[in-house]
């Protein structure tokens, strides 16, 4: 039984010996030919905008699948704005916290915005590079011969800076952590597991996984007021009640530990907070890492991607 | 303002206050820096929407944000000769800001940029000055270079300062510690350079001027952070 601290070294070693040097040739997958989602690339000879991505059906995503912990903190400070908030246009309600409107929104921001955008970007159906020139797609295989594809998986090492750019575009996919589970039961039970343990990761933006359940019909509601009067929406929208699904590449044996966008940087640490996690938790010995993140960082970092099909291994 | 314009306007803000010295007028090199943070760094937002764009290079520094490059900050240092230029689309012609730079030996690790020494800005009536040492720095000022969006103040009218009360070791070399900034005689913020990090704290900073929270760290061609209130950042090195 290997721990998956000793399974990520093995890994990381034989990436780094065997992946120093990536083309655009051996890039290239053809339809159907591997396992694993791949990143459909379009380079665009102009800038390539990106359209806003926060919206009701990804807000609804993000209160799913935000730990529990960050969740439970989330509904309290929306209670406390919804007091707040109630005070100001009620003359019979004393609000006895005065915090200002704009220490609420900040608040607010700070509770949700992160889940938030993290699932916006993963429930996006195209991202674009920093640098606008490219437009990147996740899919579970390659459409066409024709399209260029690499795989979302890989080490990109030190390939190509534009396929690192695509791979940074596609962070949602990249980056995150995903473990594959015998059954979608199993799945479910893992993510519940990892949710309810995640707030110990400063990184953890979301747990995706079967089991995600929708936040309560009333803190739902009371998003869908707040947001408008503090100013993060510009008109009221309804939040889906249900949980939308997850894009298609995400099998349902799959558990997906997504960062934090302002962790990209930081995804060597990040990867070794999720091993001492995973030592606290007693995954199934048939859990598969299939990707642990860092799919666009050099080969120098301590991220351990993965190369060919996936390995087996048993976690502690 | 939108999220895009903060999120570089932070970036500036850490870049201009963090920048550091290799090289200055007659080609002497006064920094042992090492320049690896040097290239152009294509900066986004919390919604994946391309906030802007950085490009630092030795004695070079652009920092361009907002659409079509709404607002642009350029500096250059050759040859003795020190400019800094500021434009913002909305609001008329670009002003030139004349900068008088007395370079001082420094190094600031990864940082191709000349910081250290004393400097004067001025445009018009308008004018700022500074000092940076090893350790501290102040600045004095009695301008309003025009429309500046958040987080820089409208106008500035502050005396300042800024002293080093550790020392870490940091990729911003002699930046390296924790530092408390002071101004108009407030304790406000203070900001840590440690490893490949950057983080600043501002609790007390007065309403129009740089408050809250924000961290950034780099990694190789990658940089990221956050901020207090929830807005996250990337970078990527073309």
């Amino acid at each position: 039984m290997l721990s998956w601290r000793a399974w990520l070294l093995a890994i990381t070693s034989a990436l780094v010996a065997s992946c120093d040097s990536t083309d655009l040739d051996a890039e290239r997958v053809s339809a159907g030919t591997r396992a694993g989602p791949v990143l459909q690339v379009v380079q665009h000879d102009s800038v390539w905008e990106v359209e806003p991505r926060l919206s009701p059906e990804s807000l609804a995503f993000a209160l799913a699948t935000m730990p529990d912990v960050r969740r439970d903190r989330l509904t309290a400070t929306v209670a406390r704005a919804v007091s707040g908030l109630e005070a100001s246009t009620n003359p019979f309600i004393v609000d006895l916290d005065e915090a200002p409107l704009e220490e609420r929104r900040s608040d607010l921001q700070r509770d949700l915005l992160p889940a938030w955008s993290a699932a916006a970007a993963l429930l996006a159906a195209e991202w674009t590079s920093a640098d606008g020139r490219l437009s990147v797609r996740g899919l579970g295989r390659c459409p066409a011969e024709a399209v260029r594809c690499i795989r979302a998986w890989d080490a990109p090492q030190n390939g190509p800076r534009a396929d690192r750019s695509a791979r940074m575009a596609a962070w949602p996919m990249t980056a995150a952590t995903v473990l594959d589970l015998p059954s979608a039961r199993t799945a479910a039970e893992v993510g519940a597991r990892l949710r309810a343990t995640a707030h110990e990761v400063e990184g953890i933006a979301l747990v995706v996984s079967p089991d995600a359940e929708p936040a309560p019909a009333e803190v739902v509601s009371d998003l869908e007021r707040l947001l408008v009067s503090v100013g993060l929406v510009q008109s009221r929208e309804q939040i889906p009640r249900a949980v939308p699904s997850a894009p298609e590449w995400v099998d349902d044996s799959h558990v997906l530990v997504v960062p934090r966008f302002g962790h990209l940087a930081r995804l060597g640490e990040l990867s070794g907070d999720l091993e001492r996690l995973s030592e606290k938790l007693r995954l199934p010995p048939e859990a598969v890492l299939l990707s642990s993140g860092c799919g666009f960082q050099p080969a120098r970092r301590p991220c351990g991607p993965r190369s060919g099909p996936p390995a087996r291994g048993s976690l502690e | 303002m939108g999220t895009p314009s903060r999120v570089s306007l932070l970036f500036v803000v850490l870049a201009t206050g963090c920048t550091g010295g290799r090289r200055t007028g007659g080609g002497d090199p006064v920094g042992g820096g090492g320049g690896e943070l040097a290239g152009i760094w294509d900066v986004v937002g919390t919604q994946g929407e391309r906030a802007g764009d950085i490009e630092i290079g030795e004695g070079y520094f652009r920092a361009s944000f907002g659409d079509a490059h709404r607002s642009q900050l350029i500096f250059t240092e050759e040859g003795g000769t020190a400019t800094t230029h500021w434009s913002y689309t909305r609001r008329g012609s670009p002003i030139t800001i004349a900068t008088e730079h007395a370079a001082r030996a420094a190094d600031y690790g990864e940082l191709p940029l000349a910081l250290g020494g004393t400097w004067r800005w001025s445009h018009g009536t308008n004018w700022c000055d500074a000092t940076v040492e090893d350790g501290a720095a102040t600045a004095n000022c009695d301008a309003d270079f025009g429309w500046t969006p958040w987080p820089l103040p409208k106008g500035a009218y502050h005396t300042g300062k800024a002293v080093r009360t550790s020392r870490a070791s940091s990729i911003f070399g002699e930046l390296g510690g924790t530092w408390v900034v002071s101004y108009d005689g407030v304790e406000r913020c203070t900001a840590t350079f440690a490893g490949r990090s950057f983080t600043c704290d501002c609790p007390r900073a007065t309403s129009g001027w740089i408050h809250g929270y924000v961290e950034v760290h780099f990694s190789g061609d990658v940089a990221s952070g956050l901020t207090g209130d929830g807005l996250d950042f990337s970078a990527i090195r073309r």
